[in-house]
C-alpha cells in the first residue's frame, strides 16, 4: 500500500488534530479548578419516594405552600423544593403525601451522645459542660467530606433510630445532666419541627440549645428557632460560591444571611470554617471572610479554623498542614476578630482563650479538659473587660 | 514471500504481541490503581473490560476483514496502531483523571468503569482483532493446529513479559519506558511485515515518533493529583509510594491514597496506648505496619523488643529515609510477610497491632482472619493482646459498617476470650484474654504516660454512649466469621465502597448478564467449550494466587511464578492440542473436560486438610493440569468451530470473554460471596454445563 500525498496529509491533519485535541485536554487538565467548578453537586428531590402514609414519625411540617394541584413548595431550606403527590425532598425527611408536605423525623434520632460543649465547637458558650446531643438521618448538603454521611445521606426509614420524643429528649438530657441540647451531626434544620419543639420544652426546663448547622435554613423558620435556641456553631463551609456548589451542593450567600440574622436575634454565636488543602486554604477568601465577619458581625464572633483529614469521598488528599491553620488563625486575629481558634490539630495554644483586651491567657483546652479558666461572670480575671460568650 | 517464511515472522509477531501487551496490561493495571481505587472489585473490572473488549475485537475481526482484507501491510498498521496506543494511553490516564474528578475527590464504581472502557477498550478491542488477522496470515486455511500455535506463540511473549515485569522492570523503570520498551520489541517483531512503499514506512515512523513524543508530553503537563509537591515517587511490587510534601507536613501515598500523614498523632496514640493500657507490663511490642509517631508512642514503655514488620521493603524505606518514622533505639525493621514471619517465629509479644489499612483485596485480608488471629495470639505472653483499627464509626453505623463491624467482632471473638471496642478516629478493637478495665487515662496517668491527644481528648470521644452503641451494633445474630478460605470482609468492605458512593453494581451486572446469555446462546459447541476454558484458565489463577497467598504468605516473585506457571500449563496444553486431528476433537474435549471437573471436585475436597507442605503441592499441581486440561481444550474447540475465519475468530473471542467472566464472577462473587471451595467447585459446575454442551451436539 503506497502512501500518496493525499493519504499523508489525511494521516498528519489526523495527527495534529489529535495533537491539538491532546493540547486541550492537557489544558484542562491543568485548568481542572475551574473545569470541576462548574460541577454542582446539590442534588435533586427523589421522584415518587414518599410514603404512602404518614408514620409515627411523620409531623405536618410547619413551612410550606400549597399550589394548585397537589404540588407543594417546601419553605424550610434554601433549596425551596417543589414537590409532587408522592416526592420526597432533597434532603430525604420532608415528603409530600396526599397533598400535605411532612417532616419523617420527628422522634426517631438515630445518633445520641453526651458530648462536651467544646466538641461542637463552641468555645464562648458555658465552657465545660456537656451537651446532649442528637441527629435523624437526611441533610440539605452532600458535603464532599461529610463525616457523618452513613446518617446524612440517608432516609430516615433507611437507618436504625430510637423512639424519643421532645418530652424524652429533654428527660434523657437531664438525667445525663447536660446543660444544652445539642442538634448536630446531621442537618437540624431539616429536622425543624423536632428540634423547635424539643428546644422549647428544654427551655422551660431550664437547658439550653444548640444550634449546630450549615446555615441554609430560610429567615422565617430561622428567627422562629431563635426563639428557643441559645447558641449556634454555623458551618461557613467556603468563601465562594462555586467552591460551596461544587464541594458541598449549597451556597454562601444564604449562610451569610443567616449569620447575619442569628446574630441580629441575640443568640450566640461561632463560626467554624474547615480548611481544605487546594479548596478553602487561600488566604485572599480568608481575608475577604474575616472583612465580612467584622463589618457584619462584629469582632467578637469566635471563629474556628479547623484541619481537614481525608474522609468520604473526598479521601485521596492531604490533611491541611497545622501550619496553614494556625496562620489562618494570625491572619484573621491581624484583620480584627478577637477570638480565633485552631481545632483538630491536639494540643495547641491555638485553642486557648487569650484576652482581647490586655491578652492574658483565660481558657487554657488540653482537648476536652480546661485546666485554666480565668473568665469569671464572662469578664477578664486580669482587666476586667467583658468577654463575648454565654458563661454562666 | 515463501509460506514457511511468512508463518514463522507470522509466530515472532505474536510472540512480541504477547509480551508488548502483557506488558501494557500490568503498567495500566497499575496507573489506573493510582488514579482511581485499588479495591478488589477495580481491578477485576480493569481485567473484565481488557478481556471482553478483546473478545468483541475477535468477534468483530471477521466482519472488518469483509472491508480490509488481512494483508501483511495491514498487519503492520494494524502492529504500529497497537504499538501507539499504550503510549497515549499511558499519557492520558495521568491527564484525564483528574478531570473526571475533582481533585482528591475518589471516584465511584461507574465513573471509574466510565474512564476504564474509555481508556483502554480501543486498545483491546484492536488485540482482538489482530490475532484472527495474525491467524489468517499464519495459514490460509483455519485449522485448530494453526489457531494453537498462534495462541502458544502469543501465550509464550506473556509468560516471559511477566515474569521480566514482576522480576524486574517493575523495579527499574517507569510505566512510560516500560510501555515504550515493549512497544519497541513489538514494532521490530512488525517490521518484516512493513510496507515496501518509501513514503508509507516513513509515515509509520513519523506516526510512532509523534505518538511517544505526544504521551511524552501529556505525562509531562498532567497535573499533580495532590495538592501539595510530589518529593519522591517509586514503584514497588505493591503499588506506587509518593511522598507529598506541603508546608512542614509530609503524606506518604500508596496507590494515590493517604496512608501515612505525618503531623497526627492521635492515631498512633490510640493504636499504641489503648492495647498497653490493657497490658501489665508491655515491653514486647510488634506493629504490622506503622502509622505516624508510632513508634515515639510506643518507646514511652521502653520496650525490651520493638518490632516492625512491613511486607513492602519500598514502604518502609521511604518511611525511614525521610525521617517520617523515627527509628528509636531497638527499632527492628522487618521486610517479610507477617503471616510467615510470625509462623516462623518462636518470639512472645506483650501485644501485636496492626497499624494499616482495612482489607481492600485478598492479599490483604489475610492479616484479619480467624486463622491468622490464632497466629497471632499464639505469639502473645500471658495476658497478651491484639489491636488494629477500623474506619467508619463516627456517630453512627450504616447497614454495611454494622455488617463489617459485626464481622470483625465475631471473628475476634472466636479466637480472644474477650474483646474490646474503643471508638476514636478510628475504632481500635482489642482482644485479649481478660477482660479489659476502660479507665485508660487513669492507667495511663499512674505509669507517667503523657499523651498530646489520647487522655485530654478522651472524655468527648469514649463516651459511655458511644461504647454501648457498639457493644449493641455487633450484636447481629449469625455474624459472618472472616476466614482464610472464606474472605467475608473482601465482600464487606465493597459493600460499603459502593454504600459511600450511593450505588449498586447493579446496572453494571445488567448489560454483563444479557452479554453473556446472548454469548450461550449463539455459542457453536466449540465456542462454548471455549468460553468454559477460558472460564476456567482465569479462575484457575485467580483461585490459585488467593489460595497460594493465604498459605505462603504475599510474596509478589512467588505469584509471579505462580501465574507463569498457569500460563506454562496452557502453553503445555495448547502444544498437545495443536496435534489433535479434527475427527478426535470431540473425545480429546470430553476428556478434558471430565478431567477438569475431577480435579477441580477433588482439589475442592482437599482443602483445609492437609498439612502446609501438601497444600503447596496440590495447588501448584492443580494450577498446571488445570490450566494444561483447558490449553489442550483450544485446538479441538477450534476444529469443533464451524470452518472460517469466523470459526477461529469466534473462538478466540469465546476464550476472552470466558476469561473475563471468570474474573467476575470468581473474585468477586464466589471468592468473598461463598469461599475458596466453592470457587473451585465452579469451576467443575461451569465445565460440567461445557460437557453438556458437547456431548448433546452429538
Ligand atoms: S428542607 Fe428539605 S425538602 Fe425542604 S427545601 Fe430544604 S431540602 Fe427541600
Amino acid at each position: 500500500m503506497a502512501v500518496d500525498r493525499r493519504r499523508f496529509i489525511k494521516g498528519s491533519a489526523l495527527i495534529v488534530s489529535s495533537l491539538a485535541l491532546g493540547g486541550g485536554v492537557i489544558w484542562l487538565g491543568n485548568n481542572r479548578g475551574r473545569f470541576s467548578r462548574l460541577s454542582d453537586i446539590t442534588g435533586h428531590v427523589f421522584r415518587g419516594q414518599a410514603p404512602d402514609t404518614p408514620g409515627p414519625f411523620a409531623r405536618e411540617a410547619m413551612f410550606y405552600e400549597k399550589t394548585p394541584g397537589a404540588t407543594v413548595v417546601c419553605a424550610h431550606c434554601r433549596h425551596a423544593c417543589r414537590l409532587a403527590a408522592g416526592d420526597m425532598g432533597l434532603c430525604r425527611n420532608r415528603a409530600n403525601i396526599g397533598g400535605v408536605l411532612y417532616s419523617l423525623a420527628y422522634g426517631n434520632p438515630c445518633s445520641f451522645n453526651l458530648d462536651p460543649v467544646e466538641k461542637k465547637p463552641l468555645f464562648h458558650y458555658r465552657p465545660g459542660t456537656s451537651a446532649f446531643s442528637i441527629a435523624t438521618a437526611g441533610c440539605n448538603f452532600r458535603c464532599l467530606n461529610c463525616q457523618n454521611w452513613e446518617i446524612s445521606q440517608k432516609r430516615p426509614d433507611e437507618v436504625r433510630h430510637r423512639e424519643m420524643f421532645p418530652a424524652a429528649v429533654v428527660e434523657e438530657a437531664r438525667k445525663r445532666g447536660a446543660a444544652s441540647i445539642a442538634y448536630t451531626y446531621s442537618e437540624p434544620a431539616t429536622f425543624y419541627e423536632y428540634m423547635l419543639d424539643t428546644a422549647a420544652l428544654a427551655k422551660e426546663r431550664g437547658i439550653g440549645g444548640l444550634f449546630i448547622s450549615n446555615g441554609y435554613l430560610n429567615p422565617e423558620p430561622l428567627v422562629g428557632l431563635c426563639r428557643v435556641i441559645t447558641a449556634a456553631n454555623i458551618n461557613l463551609k467556603a468563601f465562594d460560591e462555586t467552591t460551596y456548589r461544587s464541594l458541598d451542593g449549597g451556597g454562601l450567600a444564604p449562610v451569610l444571611e443567616t449569620l447575619r440574622i442569628i446574630h441580629r436575634e441575640g443568640v450566640h454565636l461561632e463560626v467554624t470554617s474547615l480548611v481544605i488543602p487546594g479548596y478553602t486554604d487561600k488566604v485572599e477568601d480568608l481575608k475577604r471572610m474575616c472583612a465580612w465577619i467584622l463589618a457584619n458581625l462584629g469582632p467578637d464572633v469566635p471563629l474556628h479554623f479547623l484541619r481537614f483529614f481525608p474522609r468520604y469521598r473526598l479521601d485521596r488528599l492531604e490533611a491541611t498542614p497545622v501550619s496553614t491553620i494556625e496562620s489562618f488563625r494570625e491572619i484573621a486575629m491581624a484583620q480584627g476578630i478577637h477570638y480565633a481558634y485552631v481545632g483538630n490539630a491536639g494540643i495547641t495554644p491555638g485553642a486557648d482563650t487569650f484576652c482581647h483586651n490586655c491578652g492574658k491567657l483565660l481558657i487554657e483546652r488540653r482537648g476536652y479538659l480546661l485546666p485554666v479558666m480565668d473568665v469569671i461572670a464572662g469578664h477578664c480575671k486580669y482587666c476586667r473587660a467583658v468577654i463575648p460568650g454565654l458563661w454562666g | 514471500m515463501p509460506r514457511a517464511d511468512e508463518a514463522l515472522r507470522v509466530k515472532r509477531l505474536l510472540f512480541a504481541a504477547g509480551a508488548a501487551t502483557v506488558l501494557v496490561q500490568l503498567v495500566m493495571v497499575r496507573e489506573l490503581l493510582v488514579r482511581f481505587s485499588g479495591n478488589e472489585f477495580v481491578i477485576a473490572v480493569i481485567f473484565f473490560i481488557w478481556l471482553v473488549s478483546g473478545a468483541i475485537g475477535a468477534f468483530a475481526a471477521p466482519r472488518l476483514g469483509r472491508f480490509f482484507s488481512a494483508t501483511g501491510e495491514r498487519l503492520w498498521w494494524l502492529a504500529l496502531l497497537l504499538v501507539i496506543l499504550p503510549q497515549l494511553m499511558v499519557g492520558a490516564v495521568a491527564i484525564l483523571a483528574p478531570i473526571l474528578t475533582l481533585p482528591g475527590v475518589s471516584a465511584g464504581f461507574y465513573p471509574t468503569l466510565f474512564f476504564v472502557i474509555l481508556l483502554i477498550s480501543p486498545y483491546c478491542f484492536a488485540i482482538g482483532v489482530f490475532f484472527p488477522w495474525a491467524l489468517a496470515r499464519y495459514a490460509p486455511r483455519v485449522s485448530g493446529r494453526g489457531a494453537a500455535r498462534i495462541y502458544l506463540a502469543d501465550t509464550g511473549g506473556g509468560v516471559i513479559a511477566s515474569l521480566l515485569f514482576v522480576l524486574l522492570l517493575v523495579r527499574f523503570f517507569s510505566s512510560f519506558t516500560v510501555v515504550v520498551g515493549g512497544g519497541f520489541v513489538f514494532f521490530l517483531a512488525a517490521l518484516p511485515f512493513m510496507p515496501q512503499h518509501r513514503r508509507a514506512r516513513a509515515a509509520g515512523l513519523f506516526f510512532l515518533c509523534l505518538a511517544i513524543a505526544a504521551a511524552a508530553l501529556l505525562r509531562f503537563f498532567a497535573p499533580s493529583p495532590y495538592n501539595g509537591r510530589i518529593v519522591s515517587a517509586r514503584d514497588s511490587r505493591f503499588g506506587r509510594i509518593e511522598v507529598v510534601k506541603k508546608a512542614e507536613q509530609s503524606t506518604v501515598m500508596t496507590n494515590g491514597r493517604p496512608v501515612f500523614i505525618s503531623q497526627t498523632p492521635a492515631l498512633a496514640e490510640e493504636l499504641v496506648h489503648y492495647p498497653a493500657s490493657l497490658v501489665a507490663s508491655p515491653r514486647r511490642m510488634l506493629f504490622i505496619g506503622a502509622v505516624a509517631g508510632i513508634f515515639v508512642e510506643a518507646a514511652k514503655y521502653r520496650p525490651r523488643t520493638l518490632d516492625y514488620l512491613e511486607i513492602d521493603p519500598d514502604l518502609s524505606r521511604v518511611l525511614l529515609a525521610g525521617g517520617l518514622v523515627v527509628p528509636v533505639s531497638g527499632l527492628r525493621v522487618i521486610n517479610r510477610d507477617p503471616r510467615l514471619f510470625l509462623a516462623g517465629s518462636g518470639d512472645k509479644y506483650d501485644m501485636i497491632v496492626i497499624a494499616r489499612g482495612e482489607p481492600e483485596t485478598f492479599g490483604d485480608n489475610r492479616l484479619f482472619t480467624r486463622e491468622f488471629m490464632a497466629l497471632v495470639r499464639a505469639h502473645l505472653a500471658p495476658g497478651g493482646v491484639f489491636a488494629f483499627g477500623v474506619d467508619g464509626f463516627e456517630n453512627y453505623l450504616g447497614p454495611a459498617s454494622r455488617q463489617r463491624f459485626a464481622c470483625y467482632y465475631a471473628t475476634m471473638r472466636s479466637v480472644f476470650p474477650e474483646v474490646a471496642m474503643i471508638p476514636g478516629r478510628k475504632t481500635i478493637f482489642i482482644g485479649s484474654s481478660r477482660r479489659p478495665r476502660l479507665d485508660i487515662p487513669g492507667i495511663l496517668r499512674s505509669r507517667g504516660i503523657v499523651t498530646s491527644y489520647l487522655a485530654p481528648f478522651f472524655r468527648g470521644e469514649v463516651t459511655p454512649e458511644r461504647l454501648r452503641y457498639l457493644e449493641d451494633a455487633v450484636r447481629v445474630r449469625n455474624a459472618s466469621l472472616n476466614l482464610d478460605l472464606h474472605p467475608a470482609i473482601v465482600r464487606m468492605v465493597l459493600d460499603h465502597w459502593f454504600e459511600r458512593f450511593a450505588g449498586s453494581p447493579f446496572w453494571f451486572a445488567v448489560p454483563v448478564c444479557v452479554f453473556f446469555l446472548l454469548l450461550l446462546l449463539r455459542a457453536s459447541p466449540g465456542e462454548y467449550t471455549l468460553l468454559t476454558a477460558g472460564f476456567t484458565s482465569m479462575a484457575v489463577e485467580t483461585v490459585a494466587v488467593f489460595a497460594f497467598a493465604v498459605f505462603h504468605g504475599y510474596i509478589f516473585e512467588q505469584i509471579g511464578i505462580l501465574i507463569s506457571l498457569a500460563l506454562a500449563g496452557i502453553f503445555v496444553g495448547l502444544r498437545f492440542g495443536a496435534g489433535v486431528r479434527d475427527k478426535e476433537s470431540r473425545g480429546v474435549i470430553l476428556a478434558a473436560d471430565a478431567a477438569i471437573i475431577v480435579l477441580a471436585l477433588l482439589w475442592a475436597v482437599s482443602l483445609g486438610r492437609f498439612n502446609d507442605g501438601i497444600t503447596t503441592v496440590i495447588i501448584l499441581f492443580m494450577t498446571f493440569t488445570l490450566s494444561l486440561a483447558s490449553g489442550l481444550q483450544f485446538g479441538p474447540a477450534i476444529n469443533l468451530s464451524p470452518d472460517g475465519p469466523n470459526g477461529a475468530a469466534g473462538a478466540f473471542g469465546a476464550d476472552l470473554a470466558g476469561a473475563g467472566a471468570g474474573v467476575l464472577l470468581i473474585a468477586l462473587v464466589i471468592l468473598p460471596g461463598y469461599g475458596l471451595a466453592a470457587a473451585v467447585a465452579s469451576i467443575a459446575i461451569i465445565k460440567a454445563t461445557g460437557m453438556v454442551r458437547v456431548f448433546s451436539a452429538g
